[in-house]
């Protein structure tokens, strides 16, 4: 987390530094972009939300606690109006994007399996508490389009395209118990302090996409402010990973500001 | 910027609860324990959906009572609808498959998931038997996924009966590809034949988060419960069958090797040296479900006569060695005939290649061989 703020405060830094040094040449850069319809801006924001199966498959009983993390994303991106009155426009943007999900389920019969360091396997239907950790940072790159309702407000919508940096999926299993190898299998509890962990970072998908949509009000004549919902429309896991039995979508709630050159 | 997170976060935990399906009907279709009227011992063999069931010679067999305790909700029925069945009272007399001179008989029931969707088949034999009194670990009841011993005495009294180990606990862990990667196995090169070798196993990273690193190799005469072999992995292990003389020796023939670092539940090297561990306890046991587990099999107040090794007397060879342990009395009590002749006392014999084993401190490389046993009774 501490890495994210970091940079997060050197990348503003320097780019305030950068406005203040080139303020002549970056004017003429900017007053040449807005004549050739284009607008810039950066934005910094928070994902709230979490990879969820759609709807929530039946294994599911309830959700016993969830916490969304601090999951920072940043942006850079660039707008084209194509319409005179600047009305329309299309925006490529460049995002860092962090998911995050914290929560403990309960389920039944949920299909799942663990593997130990060599290798071996134990796979069944887990009935009782499931907590899981997912961590996902992924290099996104949305093209939205934009439409201004009025000078202040403007909404944006369209796909984006993701690839995972880094990723972590892991959790434990408690108070409960495993049916193994299958529903006619032998059943082993789990209760008090015997949990197990389990880990699939190694089974998420590299790629991301889905759609966005929302919008940005404009605070002050650089200050933005924006609302964001990102909508994974494939699963978080490959293909062939099967120890979770139904897909599971990345649903997140960007809230944010941003700088408007 | 809080305040919205926490808004935020209670909308989509609402939304998410608020999506939550009905519950479906429950898929699990298993027997997980069999309980009932002079039955002795069960052993559940899950893999191959095989029970057995050791029943009192004056159990009335027409009328077999048996209390399963099934996956939730599913429903149990025996394959052959015999109008002489009462549920949960069995009639088992017609369907013998008596096999040598051992009385055997066998029913086929299926289980069926309260989704009505899984079915499993399952058999269950019902024997009688009597406790050999010797044991030359020369025959396998099953060879995979793990070897099974058992030991026959004179078939004509019924003597006969199936080894247990934690063997099926180990597999849990899946650190085993082979039978011979088990703790237990029955090995070549016994003092006569084959003989049994038990061997302390690391159980992986399994093992460690639950704070079982090590699994001794285990050999005893009673039964395993799979269901609680992580939550209580000591009451797992029960001991004891049915005995009616009164043992006065232990005997056999052991190898021991201890295994180079002992190391503790939290898998952290301790100081010290591994033994192994060899008894045999006789107990009261009003009940024939009454058992003594890994917590009290050397320290119950039933406990009567105890024959173990004693640490000092425990060599390191690479040659048989004999044991010949007597049978000590305990907690001040003696053998009442009357109620020896009725069944009330079990006898146990335990095997372990690390004597805290129970406890998962031990040594992993610990092995333990042993050969030809015999329970000496009074004439």
């Amino acid at each position: 987390m501490k890495k994210y703020i970091i940079t997060l405060t050197a990348v503003l830094t320097l780019s305030c530094g950068n406005l203040t040094a080139q303020t002549t040449n970056k004017h003429k850069g900017l007053i040449w972009s807005a004549l050739h319809g284009l607008d810039y801006s950066f934005k910094a924001g928070v994902n709230i939300g979490g990879s969820a199966p759609l709807p929530l498959p039946e294994e599911i009983r309830s959700l016993d606690s969830y916490s969304p993390g601090l999951a920072i994303t940043l942006e850079g991106n660039i707008t084209k109006w194509i319409d005179t009155q600047n009305k329309l426009g299309v925006t490529l943007g460049l995002r860092l994007d962090n998911k995050q999900m914290n929560t403990e389920a309960t389920v039944k019969n949920y299909q799942m399996a663990i593997l130990n360091d060599i290798g071996g396997k134990v796979e069944g239907l887990w009935t009782g508490g499931v907590k899981t950790k997912s961590k996902m940072s992924y290099i996104t790159i949305p093209i939205l389009a934009n439409y201004k309702i009025s000078n202040r407000w403007k909404l944006v919508a369209g796909p984006y395209i993701s690839y995972l940096i880094e990723g972590t999926f892991s959790g434990n299993v408690y108070e409960g118990h495993l049916r193994t190898p299958d529903a006619t299998g032998n059943k082993i509890e789990f209760t008090g302090d015997s949990q197990a962990s389990y880990d699939f970072s190694n089974d998420l998908h590299k790629f991301q996409w889905g759609v966005q949509f929302g919008g940005e009000w404009k605070a002050y004549k650089h200050l933005t402010v924006h609302t964001d919902l990102t909508w994974g429309l494939n699963d978080i896991f490959k293909k062939d990973f099967e120890t979770i039995s139904f897909a599971m979508y990345p649903i997140y709630l960007n809230i944010g500001f941003g700088y408007a050159f | 910027m809080k305040l919205s997170k926490v808004l935020t976060g209670t909308l989509i935990g609402l939304c998410i609860s608020g999506c939550i399906q009905n519950e479906a009907p429950n898929v699990e279709a298993a027997i997980d324990s069999c309980k009932g009227k002079g039955i002795q011992l069960t052993h559940i063999n899950h893999a191959k959906k095989d029970i057995t069931l050791y029943v009192s010679k004056y159990n009335d067999i027409k009328k077999q009572e048996i209390l399963f305790t099934l996956s939730e909700n599913a429903t149990i029925e025996a394959d052959i609808k015999d109008t002489k069945d009462t549920p949960p009272y069995y009639n088992f007399k017609d369907y013998s498959i008596t096999n040598l001179e051992q009385e055997k008989y066998q029913r086929g029931f299926t289980v069926t998931s309260e989704s009505q969707t899984i079915q499993a088949q399952y058999k269950i034999n019902l024997l009688t038997a009597e406790l050999p009194l010797k044991y030359t670990f020369d025959h396998l009841a099953q060879t995979s996924p793990f070897h099974i011993l058992y030991d026959e005495g004179n078939l004509r009294n019924n003597e006969a009966i199936q080894w247990t180990s934690g063997n099926e606990g180990y597999e849990n862990c899946r650190m085993a590809k082979t039978a011979e990667m088990y703790p237990t196995i029955q090995a070549d090169n016994g003092k006569r034949g084959k003989c049994v070798r038990l061997e302390t196993k690391s159980t992986g990273s399994f093992g460690k988060v639950v704070h079982m690193p090590i699994a001794a190799g285990n050999l005893f005469i009673g039964a395993f419960d799979a269901v609680q072999a992580l939550s209580k992995p000591r009451k797992a292990t029960q001991f004891g069958f049915p005995f009616t003389q009164v043992p006065e020796r232990l005997t056999g023939y052991y190898k021991f090797q201890a295994g180079k670092q002992m190391t503790d539940q939290n898998n952290q090297a301790m100081a010290g040296k591994d033994k192994c561990d060899i008894y045999a306890i006789m107990y009261e046991a009003e009940k024939f479900d009454f058992f003594l587990d890994g917590d009290n099999s050397l320290t119950d107040a039933s406990i009567v006569l105890k024959a173990r090794i004693k640490p000092e007397d425990i060599k390191e060879s690479e040659e048989w060695e004999f044991f010949d342990l007597p049978f000590e009395p305990q907690n001040n009590k003696a053998v009442n005939s009357k109620d020896l002749a009725e069944g009330k006392y079990k006898l146990a014999i335990v095997f372990s290649s690390s004597v805290d084993g129970a406890y998962f401190k031990g040594a992993v490389g610990s092995t333990l061989w042993i050969d030809e046993v015999e329970i000496i009774c009074k004439p």
